[in-house]
């Protein structure tokens, strides 16, 4: 052999010794597990595609000096999306809410900001809590008297977006290697190609966003219907050359807007607002080959979505601001890829099948 | 198919192969079922990798690959006790290949692949044996051929973008798995191999600290970066600071991983998921799994892929390698009408295959003869330059910096699959272990004069609990539902004997006999440094 190594033997080890001393400092693992309960998590993208989390988690010790990036209490519950129930997650609820659902990668991210929330989401409390309380049509923030904060997604609603999933990434089952889930990987969408994040030290230390501000109010609310010109504007630049866009992805993702309630619309503002910005400005460059710059049903059409989207008032609210910069929206819808992703690195840990 | 015939354009065709798993040590039981999984590999796919390749110099081929070993698999192949246990990891398997044989019930054809298996364990063993158990020496001697280009990885395979907020915790993945890779090869390593190709930007600036070169990274990172250049996946890209990248070639891993079309897939090749154990009742049979307390792979496959009604065909070793060998022509061809698509004047491109090194041998079965046939065909068409580039070949360069997207080469070319409902609730506590840690060290540093060896003893075991319970595998398995019981254990495991040995140190009270046997139990990285986990980047 070619190195001496220790042996439980050579230090008057039994391996039974050896068994009894594993089993009782793995006892120690229940002091930690209230930890699960305190936990609060953020999550920051990086870009269109990518989610990273960034956890902060408060200790029993805890202090301010240890936990000071805690201000923010961003909770972030992630539905599986082959599943129709919410998995348990920690949680910091709070006496106002935000709440918005996003469609990323396959999963259905749901927040809440707030704080003092002193229970975890289960499936369990979700369902009897809120299943009832919240639907895609009524979205209202919880009273600030911080109570548990627990939001759901009606199950059809999500059955509604799983589909979408399904029409939009081609998850092909898995066929002879037996890869359990095959990944298919998704571009950034081309339009938002430099487009820059903020960067992540900036993004920890954002403040809340106006508590006393009501969400749930549809009257400043764009009207729907009227993202078709948009999307009217976005063919016009996909006929261009300039952009490529599956017109099939992108028409689904225009009746998914057309028919969801004001507050889902929320989370699709901010992918309208800053690609109609960039395609504004690619239409009407006067150096694009393919400006229509002179085009006057173009100018009227612009003018027509800027006024009913009422960009500007959106774009100080600082809630939006807010999400907008901790979460870019994902693009997948735009353009799915076939190509194929390698299963990641440990192609061995599938032998065990009594497990 | 007259691939050979075609002229090309010259390019380099570089394999970068990814050989790890998570450290599995249990020194405790007799028989522990997932130490099998070293063991297989081992079988499958690490020596008949390193025969084909040594086969290949010995002929004299030109060819060079990137292999990456990353410092839990060195440290599982180096360790004695699981050196012992794969020996009789293999003489068990011979003992049922001998039984099988002998079976007058067995059918033919399953008597002469239970030959053609016996064949190959033994082989194993003699070479095993051979080089005195050594397989990393057989690797560092093909790197210093200039045959393997070894690189490595972090230290337990953590995906580095989700300790952002920590970042002490990336430098001392990378350092210290850049340490355990010198102590074991010898070999200062230019290369990284990013864990799961998952990158966040700023990361380069770890990537330079911690003393690399290069590194690899997902299409989708390069693709996406900026300025966006075209063609850059297929050169040697590089960032402000001078950290270069590759970026993983989309068509190969199409033709190679495609659920559809991928060449493992073939109906020719051996089906990976039906094991003689699964309904054999043979006393050999039951006696082996008798050892793990539950059913198990073998690892004695006899079926193809191929089915006729409904019930899978006997594999046909012969025919399967005609297919590998006819894929590797395949293969070959479509690289060239690649290379002859990208090329332009004065410029050469880089192809790069990155796999994980268990795909040849373990998963896909045929792969090292589909591997050997593609080097063998590389070297007589001469038109393609198997191997990295140095990094001064100008015409592969990319004189632009960039920065690259985030991106892995996991689902969607996202963290979700480490990072989900059903394993999220491991990094609240890891974070907190690792802050934990960082205030033990401060505070015995500032309080001690000196470090007692007991002490010194006790917070290295603490640093390899943490960073053992890093290890992206757990989350991984958690999130597939393959062995999800002994990974939660695993993360868990290590997180309490952290939480032990950090208890301990506080109480001033350290049991000698229970640091003794995590010693044992977690008999990793003997030389830890516990200062790099507080390192400020």
């Amino acid at each position: 052999m070619s190195k001496k190594l220790k042996k439980s033997d050579e230090y008057h080890l039994s391996q039974k010794e050896l068994r009894s001393i594993d089993e009782e400092i793995a006892s120690f693992a229940s002091e930690k597990e209230t930890c699960l309960e305190e936990a609060h998590i953020d999550i920051i993208p990086i870009k269109e595609s990518q989610v990273l989390a960034f956890w902060n988690c408060e200790s029993e010790q805890s202090n301010e000096q240890d936990f000071s990036e805690c201000d923010q209490k961003l909770v972030v519950s992630l539905l599986d999306n082959d599943k129709d129930n919410r998995m348990d997650m920690p949680v910091h609820g709070g006496s106002k809410h935000m709440y918005f659902d996003l469609w990323q990668s396959g999963l259905l991210v749901e927040a809440i900001l707030g704080e003092n929330n002193p229970k975890p989401l289960s499936s369990e409390n979700l369902n009897s809590d809120f299943n009832g309380a919240l639907n895609s049509q009524n979205f209202k923030p919880l009273a600030s008297s911080g109570q548990q904060s627990t939001f759901s997604r009606n199950p059809k609603e999500i059955s509604k977006l799983e589909d979408f999933t399904k029409l939009v990434v081609t998850n092909e089952p898995e066929q002879g290697l037996g890869v359990s889930e095959r990944s298919v990987p998704i571009k950034p969408p081309s339009l938002r190609i430099g487009h820059s994040p903020e960067p992540i030290q900036k993004l920890k230390t954002q403040q809340h966003p106006d508590e006393n501000r009501d969400y749930s109010s549809s009257e400043n609310m764009p009207n729907l219907p009227l993202y078709w010109e948009l999307e009217g504007v976005i063919a016009a630049i996909q006929f261009s050359g300039k952009m490529k866009l599956p017109n099939n992805n992108l028409s689904f993702f225009g009746q998914e807007i057309n028919k969801t309630s004001a507050h889902e619309f929320l989370y699709f503002y901010p992918i309208l607002q800053e690609e109609f910005e960039k395609i504004k400005a690619t239409l009407l460059d006067p150096l694009n080959t393919h400006s229509l710059s002179n085009s006057e049903s173009l100018h009227a059409s612009i003018s027509n979505i800027e006024s009913i989207l009422h960009f500007q008032d959106l774009r100080d609210a600082q809630v939006l601001d807010t999400y907008l910069k901790r979460i870019q929206y994902p693009y997948q819808f735009l353009k799915p890829l076939s190509l194929p992703i390698p299963p990641p690195t440990y192609l061995i840990h599938g032998f065990r099948d009594n497990n | 198919m007259d691939s050979e015939t075609i002229t090309s354009n010259k390019g380099y065709l570089s394999f970068v192969l990814h050989a790890h798993l998570p450290f599995i040590n249990h020194p405790e039981y007799d028989y522990f079922f997932e130490e099998n999984w070293l063991f297989q590999a081992i079988t499958e796919s690490y020596i008949p990798t390193l025969q084909l390749l040594e086969r290949l110099e010995k002929e004299g081929l030109d060819f060079s690959i990137v292999y990456s070993l990353s410092p839990t698999l060195l440290s599982m192949l180096d360790n004695s006790g699981l050196q012992e246990r794969y020996l009789r990891h293999l003489d068990n398997l011979l003992l049922i290949c001998e039984a099988e044989i002998k079976d007058p019930k067995v059918p033919e054809e399953q008597v002469a692949l239970s030959k053609y298996y016996k064949t190959q364990f033994e082989n194993c063993r003699a070479y095993f044996v051979q080089y005195k158990a050594n397989l990393i020496g057989r690797f560092v001697r093909l790197h210093k051929n200039k045959k393997l280009e070894l690189i490595t990885t972090t230290a337990t395979h953590a995906v580095l973008p989700l300790y952002n907020s920590i970042p002490e915790t990336i430098l001392a993945q990378l350092k210290v798995g850049k340490i355990v890779f010198e102590k074991f090869t010898g070999i200062d390593p230019e290369g990284l191999w990013l864990p799961e190709c998952a990158y966040c930007k700023g990361l380069e600036d770890f990537i330079k600290k911690a003393g690399y070169k290069y590194t690899f990274l997902d299409t989708t990172s390069i693709e996406f970066a900026s300025p966006n250049i075209e063609n850059n996946i297929y050169r040697i890209t590089q960032a402000k600071n001078g950290v270069q990248f590759m970026a993983r070639d989309p068509e190969s891993s199409h033709q190679v991983w495609s659920a559809e079309t991928g060449y493992p897939s073939d109906s020719d090749y051996r089906e990976y998921h039906k094991d003689l154990a699964d309904d054999s009742d043979s006393p050999q049979i039951q006696q082996y799994i008798g050892y793990f307390r539950h059913r198990c792979q073998s690892g004695l496959k006899y079926w193809s892929v191929a089915e006729k009604n409904g019930k899978k065909l006997f594999y046909d070793p012969q025919k399967a390698s005609i297919k590998a060998k006819y894929h590797a022509r395949e293969f070959m061809l479509d690289k060239r009408n690649q290379l002859r698509n990208l090329h332009q004047k004065d410029q050469e491109f880089l192809i790069t295959a990155p796999f994980d090194a268990e795909l040849f041998g373990h998963w896909w079965h045929e792969g090292p003869i589909w591997l050997e046939e593609v080097i063998r065909i590389a070297n007589r068409q001469g038109d393609f330059t198997l191997g990295k580039p140095s990094s001064s070949e100008s015409s592969v360069n990319c004189s632009v910096e960039i920065q690259p997207e985030g991106a892995t080469w996991g689902k969607n070319s996202s963290l979700e699959h480490w990072v989900n409902p059903t394993n999220d609730w491991i990094y609240p506590q890891l974070f907190q272990a690792v802050r934990q840690f960082q205030k033990i060290l401060l505070t015995q540093f500032q309080t001690e004069e000196v470090i007692s060896d007991e002490l010194d003893r006790t917070l290295k075991q603490a640093a390899r609990s943490l960073l053992l319970a890093q290890s992206s595998d757990w989350a991984f398995m958690i999130r597939t539902g393959s062995s999800q019981k002994y990974a939660f254990k695993r993360v868990k495991d290590s997180l309490a004997r952290f939480n032990f040995l950090a208890h301990s140190i506080q109480n001033k009270d350290i049991p000698k006999r229970k640091l003794l046997a995590l010693e044992i139990m977690d008999d990793i990285f003997p030389e830890i440094d516990y200062h790099l986990l507080s390192q400020t980047p």
